[in-house]
């Protein structure tokens, strides 16, 4: 089975949000209260004039050793076959407690008022009928479908790629084979399955 | 291994896109015009658009979609809709909104009962067109005015783009319309420059996004002049903060640089510009050795022949200058030796003139009048002239100062110098623009006329607006309010404007009853609204809130989707179906794609029947005012469709049997398909499946078809004019200027340089979130984005150095005053390094005030709150930055 | 270039999750207490009351959690799926036990009430190995609570073996405070009383000190949490004075001193109390942390 991982490429980005845009829309999340599964931070650094402004898109790791799994109680976190950290909305308790142990910020509360307005746009579509707390799925039911993850399909500088890290013939996997991609924070062992270019 | 339960919970987690069917359609967000795919399901037991991507077999866009694009859908479901024709309740003032429901007739009822009332003459008459209106239905709104004897059309993107930027390119290469006709081939530049843009590229037009963003992995090197760090800028291996106005002061020091090193493409400049044409001096002013025919086209050049050492007389119009007169072959010397005589004259080349008049603009004196170090204008000039292919993007927006349509001439010229237009890695151009050249140059060596519509490049709006301004094309020997208006200056000794193309200039006049043609009042009494909204996008709000209110404006029909601002000004609504309901009246070319390639739209979601599309609307009017015959005679004149398959459909559409927009369809169908060879049935299928059909790749095209190599282009001389043959032309109708010097000069920007603290350069510039359609503002996903990044969206980017100075904090209100006109404004600040100490930014776009659009009322402030009424000579463009600011808190 | 951060406060506990920690090490202290009273042959009385105040604790604590703080807190049935690891699975593990063998080791205590007298005499064989039970989860409630906060590697101020530890000894120094002020011991028992707040004190002290320390030297995130905190004049006069300066030199002259003033015992409860709050709360507001990006 692919290991599906994906490829950020912080040079080309220009932060305009389209992932965002896409993400919430395919994924139904919360735009009304400011949540998302994947933001673009923009980081300005340094004294006028020299000055840099970064761009660098937030996403879920799907971690290989996912920190929020372990601290769950009820194993509403789990990893699906395809190794997709994923939350089980019928039995989270939503106590945070994998919020907080997130080092990547990848979750947030899709809360009652949250799932109120939900129903409301969506109608009988709505993904999201119960409050729990929410995360990127890696758009797994996209990926089952033979497409790419709704962030990357739009991405318009292709700064997201994904692939399968086990074949050493994908772009993902030669990046990060060669160095040029590098995973966040890899001193807390939580192997991510996200990986940055800069 | 995951439990079957974990399975099923993963399986449970779908997403929009399950389950759609995929209608391609064509993004309305932007006029990068993306061809994209509404993915529709039943929600609610009605079919709803729930997802938008981008056409994966689209060779413009490449499946991608930006932030807009994706939010698109939420327009058709917006809580502000407009879903019944609305008439102004009789008492109300215009600008607040206070309508009441009608039916179609009844709304065009009300319509010509008050063209009645106020004796609206045809030429009383203006149709004020946002981009979506030019982009999509120049052929309705055009024949829609010539058949009404309408001579007003105020366009949307002229004064603030097209006119107002793309123009300087277009002396050069002979384009029109930048945005269609060429796409810059970031992909396999090797050295890019950026000047004044941020919304063409990074701010976000998805189909130079998605080429620039290979140049950037590729490691091409870019360059960013802008007095702030936008998005692009932040991708920049040199930002370089340039003061505000000056960048034509860059690109001139860079032609002096690469004229006197040599680092210009020798062949391109001998072969296809006008660099070796012979010239002579003439009151101060350089004029080329020419023949003219009677209309003025040239019809002969002479050069020196490097190889015989003759004068050599060539062609007026042609591609090349390696052939002459007789056909026979020559080597034009790009410089004539000292004491080079011609009957009795001392001519020399045009490049000679070049160098002499570039002697001044050295980089020292650039580094005076830009802030950048000479050093680094010279190394980028030797750079830019050694790495082949170097590309300096063609921009986007123009407008902002005086100068800009010189500026934008002038890196078009760096572009020609360096032999890189219609070349890998340099200005590529669309397949439909390769198309419509094809065609006009084969119609013209066989003396057939091209219709209006079909012809390529400046031809266009020289033969359209030519009309507008040419009172003997009218019945009643009106031109447009606004070459009257420009008479009316010029006979008051006031400088005027030469070309006020498709420009509001004199519109204020007019609806005030200060304006005189011939001795009699040239009023305006009827306004049609076609998707724009004047009242934020143009300069100032102050200025067309009064004349909209003006009760000597008889009638103003707004023809809308969602609720503008200038919507509340109307006397009668028309609701319009969004671009995810209609189908397209007519088939087009997919945007600049360099494939030449069609597309169209396909409805995807039903609209409510009490909406219509904008060629049902027209037509509504025509009707109206009993002109539908004419009106599809004009359109065929100006299409080239035909006229006997146009009577047929129209005909079935008069008997109610179809809509308009299905008549035109059909013929455009049908006529596409016979130009393809094949049935339009087939062609509908093979649009419906794929969206996009690529008639001819642009590897293929360019075998054939590239300028220059094998076409001249739609300049006066068929070369890339260095000398601007048509600034020559106005220069000996006008009188000289420095707005239309033909040879290369520097315009500084009108701005006091000599500041007080608390004074500041204002720019302005767009962000991916928003774009300048007429009523998008109100999208919820967008807004939402926005407000992510509120600081640098909405608020006014001051540099520390000054804002500590003023105590001016982040989130701070501040007062902005313009220091020219008075206009003030409020606005929060954002402290940033991110912008030159003397120069304040703002984002444009915000600022919405109409209630109904309730995610956008009252956030941020709008540019035109700040912008003053200022237009420069040539074609009325907005001078929108030329004037400083006062912040205080 | 320095490097850029974009410090933002955590987002995923507020101040329940502190009432949580500090009403449940508060409880679970109260409980170990009374096991060791009982062990000590203290008066009935007061090992009762010291359960039962427990359990209340204890029950105030989990209905702030509850009522606050879990969003959804019927799945709490589904909370003991991930025990060998979820602190938070510990946490209801423990606080089941205390209820239950809380209740079971105090019941024998009240034997003269004679609808329990039946059931009192059944259980008191027994009441020993109860009370062991309920105690020794009374013990490890301030830890595996305070381990909520000190698990995420990502949010620096809390990630410290450190905090925990804390909660340990001040829900304890407050227990026995508390007890004291109830009661109003005397004698002996009075100064192992003041002695046993005066050593828990001076701990608290050394800890606060080290996790001082630990937030000095370490990431930029954990400094920040830091420096807000001691901006904070609520954090700042509740927690290193009221809850730690004065209980430390007020018990340390009263034990040497072999002094015994009337107002001294509910004087440290009421201080042990504020400061062991404001010692949660500010670090639970205080959790910051910074996204990860790599420049």
């Amino acid at each position: 089975m692919a290991r599906y991982g994906m490829v950020i490429d912080l040079r080309s980005c220009v932060g305009c949000q389209a992932c965002s845009a896409a993400c919430s829309i395919e994924n139904q999340t919360p735009y009304w209260s400011d949540k998302w599964r994947t933001k673009v931070k923009d980081i300005q650094v340094g004294h006028y004039p020299n000055t840099a402004r970064h761009f660098v898109p937030t996403i879920c790791m799907h971690c290989k050793e996912p920190a929020c799994m372990a601290v769950c109680p009820t194993k509403a976190t789990f990893k699906n076959d395809e190794g997709f950290v994923l939350v089980n909305y019928d039995t989270c308790l939503g106590c945070k407690a994998c919020m907080a142990a997130c080092p990547y910020g990848a979750r947030y509360v899709y809360s009652k008022e949250d799932v109120r307005k939900a129903q409301e746009i969506y109608g009988d579509s709505a993904q999201h009928n119960k409050v729990h707390i929410d995360k990127c799925t890696f758009c797994q039911d996209r990926i089952a479908r033979g497409m790419e993850p709704a962030c990357v399909t739009t991405c318009p500088t292709a700064s997201r790629i994904v692939g399968d890290l086990d074949d050493p013939n994908s772009e993902v996997a030669k990046d990060v084979a060669t160095g040029l991609a590098k995973p966040l924070r890899p001193d807390l062992d939580t192997e991510p399955r996200v990986y940055y270019i800069y | 291994m995951s439990s079957l339960k974990e399975r099923n919970v993963a399986a449970k987690q779908t997403t929009a896109s399950r389950d759609v069917e995929w209608v391609p359609s064509i993004c309305n967000f932007c006029s990068t015009v993306c061809n994209v795919r509404i993915g529709v399901k039943e929600v609610n037991g009605k079919k709803t658009a729930v997802k938008i991507e981008g056409n994966p077999n689209s060779p413009l866009n490449r499946g991608k979609t930006c932030a807009r694009g994706q939010a698109g859908l939420k327009q058709t479901y917006d809580e502000g809709r407009l879903t019944t024709p609305l008439i102004r309740v009789a008492g109300s003032k215009r600008g607040e909104w206070n309508f009441r429901p009608a039916s179609w007739e009844e709304a065009t009822q009300y319509f010509m009962q008050k063209m009645q009332e106020h004796q609206v003459q045809p030429w009383e008459m203006a149709m004020i067109g946002g981009w979506t209106s030019c982009v999509f239905y120049m052929p309705l709104a055009l024949a829609f005015a010539f058949t009404l004897q309408m001579p007003n059309i105020v366009a949307a993107p002229m004064q603030q783009c097209v006119t107002a930027g793309h123009f300087g390119n277009d002396l050069v290469t002979g384009n029109f319309n930048f945005h269609d006709e060429v796409l810059a081939d970031f992909e396999n530049a090797k050295y890019i420059i950026f000047s004044a843009t941020n919304s063409g590229v990074a701010a976000a037009s998805t189909s130079r996004l998605v080429r620039f963003a290979e140049a950037k992995k590729r490691g091409a090197k870019v360059i960013v002049l802008d007095p702030r760090m936008s998005e692009l800028a932040a991708k920049a291996d040199e930002w370089l903060p340039i003061k505000p106005g000056t960048d034509s002061a860059f690109f001139l020091a860079m032609i002096h640089v690469i004229l006197r090193k040599g680092l210009y493409d020798v062949n391109f400049v001998t072969k296809h510009t006008n660099m070796p044409f012979l010239a002579v001096e003439h009151q101060g002013m350089v004029v080329p050795m020419m023949e003219n025919d009677e209309k003025g086209n040239p019809t002969a050049f002479w050069v020196l022949d490097q190889v015989s050492g003759e004068v050599r007389k060539l062609p007026g119009y042609n591609n090349t200058n390696m052939v002459d007169v007789e056909g026979k072959n020559l080597v034009p010397a790009l410089e004539v030796p000292k004491n080079f005589e011609m009957n009795g004259q001392k001519p020399k080349t045009i490049f000679q003139y070049m160098i002499e008049q570039t002697a001044k603009f050295t980089p020292e004196w650039a580094e005076q009048e830009t802030d950048i170090p000479a050093a680094t204008i010279e190394k980028i000039a030797i750079e830019f002239g050694q790495t082949r292919p170097s590309l300096i993007d063609p921009g986007w927006h123009g407008a902002r100062y005086g100068n800009m349509i010189n500026t934008r001439r002038l890196q078009s010229v760096v572009q020609a110098l360096v032999g890189g237009i219609d070349t890998t890695g340099g200005w590529l151009m669309s397949g439909e623009y390769r198309e419509k050249l094809l065609h006009f140059v084969k119609n013209m060596k066989e003396g057939k006329p091209t219709p209006v519509l079909k012809l390529p490049g400046m031809n266009f709006p020289m033969t359209a607006a030519g009309k507008f301004f040419d009172p003997s094309s009218w019945q009643h020997n009106h031109p447009s309010f606004a070459m009257a208006h420009s008479m009316a200056e010029k006979a008051a000794g006031r400088p005027g404007v030469v070309m006020p193309a498709f420009s509001d200039y004199g519109l204020e006049e007019a609806i005030d009853g200060k304006l005189q043609y011939n001795g009699e009042p040239y009023r305006i009494k009827a306004i049609l609204m076609n998707a724009a909204n004047p009242v934020r996008h143009y300069y100032p709000e102050s200025r067309w809130k009064k004349m909209l209110s003006s009760p000597n404006l008889g009638i103003l029909a707004v023809i809308d989707i969602v609720p503008s601002d200038t919507a509340a000004y109307a006397d009668v609504i028309f609701p319009n179906q969004n671009y995810i309901e209609r189908d397209e009246p007519f088939i087009y070319g997919a945007g600049p794609s360099t494939d030449h390639a069609i597309t169209t739209r396909f409805s995807a979601v039903e609209s409510s029947p009490e909406l219509k599309g904008t060629a049902d609307i027209l037509f509504g009017f025509a009707q109206a005012f009993g002109a539908t015959d004419p009106l599809v005679q004009t359109i065929s004149e100006l299409s080239g469709m035909n006229l006997q398959d146009l009577q047929e459909q129209v005909g079935k559409a008069v008997k109610g049997q179809q809509t308009y927009t299905k008549a035109l369809r059909n013929v455009s169908f049908k006529q596409h398909a016979k130009n393809l060879g094949m049935s339009a049935d087939k062609l509908e299928q093979i649009l419906r499946e794929k969206g996009v059909l690529v008639v001819e790749t642009a590897d293929k095209m360019r075998e054939h078809a590239t300028l220059f190599k094998d076409l001249p282009v739609p300049t006066p001389s068929g070369r890339a004019e260095i000398y601007s043959l048509m600034l020559a032309g106005f220069t000996m109708q006008q009188g000289p200027s420095q707005s239309w010097n033909p040879g290369l000069s520097y315009i500084p920007p009108q701005v006091n340089q000599a500041k007080k603290p608390d004074e500041f350069n204002f720019i302005y510039g767009k962000v991916p979130t928003v774009s300048y359609a007429s009523t998008n503002a109100n999208n919820p996903i967008l807004m939402a984005l926005s407000k992510v990044k509120e600081n640098e969206f909405m608020g006014l980017w001051i540099n520390p150095q000054k804002a500590t100075m003023l105590k001016i904090k982040t989130g701070d209100t501040v007062r902005v005053e313009n220091l020219v006109s008075g206009q003030k404004a409020q606005i929060k600040a954002f402290v940033t390094e991110m912008v030159r100490p003397d120069t304040v930014f703002m984002a444009s776009s915000f600022g919405t005030e109409n209630p109904l659009l309730k995610n956008a009322v009252g956030v941020g402030t709008a540019v035109n709150t700040l912008i003053p009424y200022q237009v420069e000579p040539l074609v009325s463009a907005f001078r929108s930055q030329e004037f400083t600011v006062r912040v205080t808190k | 270039m320095a490097k850029p951060m974009q410090l933002e406060r955590q987002e995923a506990f507020e101040w329940p999750v502190a009432v949580y920690i500090f009403f449940g090490g508060f409880g679970g202290a109260l409980i170990t207490l009374s096991y060791i009273f009982n062990f000590f042959k203290a008066t009935g009385s007061m090992v009762g009351l010291a359960a039962l105040s427990g359990l209340v604790f204890f029950a105030i604590a989990g209905l702030f959690l509850v009522f606050f703080d879990l969003e959804r807190p019927i799945n709490a049935i589904y909370s003991l799926n991930n025990v060998s690891k979820s602190g938070i699975s510990w946490d209801i593990v423990l606080i089941v036990l205390n209820y239950v063998f809380g209740i079971l080791f105090v019941i024998p205590e009240f034997a003269n009430i004679s609808a329990l007298s039946g059931l009192a005499s059944a259980l008191a064989p027994y009441q020993v190995i109860f009370g062991a039970i309920a105690a020794i989860a009374g013990f490890m409630f301030p830890i595996i609570s305070g381990g909520l906060l000190s698990a995420p590697a990502s949010i620096p101020l809390w990630h410290t073996p450190a905090l925990p530890l804390l909660y340990l000894v001040t829900s304890f120094s407050l227990a026995i405070a508390f007890i004291g002020a109830v009661f109003g011991p005397e004698g002996a028992v009075y100064t192992a009383f003041m002695g046993a707040i005066l050593a828990l004190t001076a701990i608290t002290f050394g800890i606060s000190l080290a996790y001082l320390e630990h937030t000095h030297n370490g990431p930029i995130e954990a400094k920040e949490g830091m420096h807000r905190m001691l901006k904070t004049a609520r954090f700042v006069i509740l927690y290193p004075i009221v809850g730690v300066l004065f209980p430390l030199v007020l018990s340390a002259y009263l034990f040497f001193s072999g002094a015994s003033i009337t107002w001294a015992m509910p004087a440290l409860a009421i201080a042990l109390f504020f400061g062991g709050f404001a010692a949660r709360n500010c670090v639970v507001n205080n959790g910051i942390e910074t996204y990860p990006w790599p420049y």
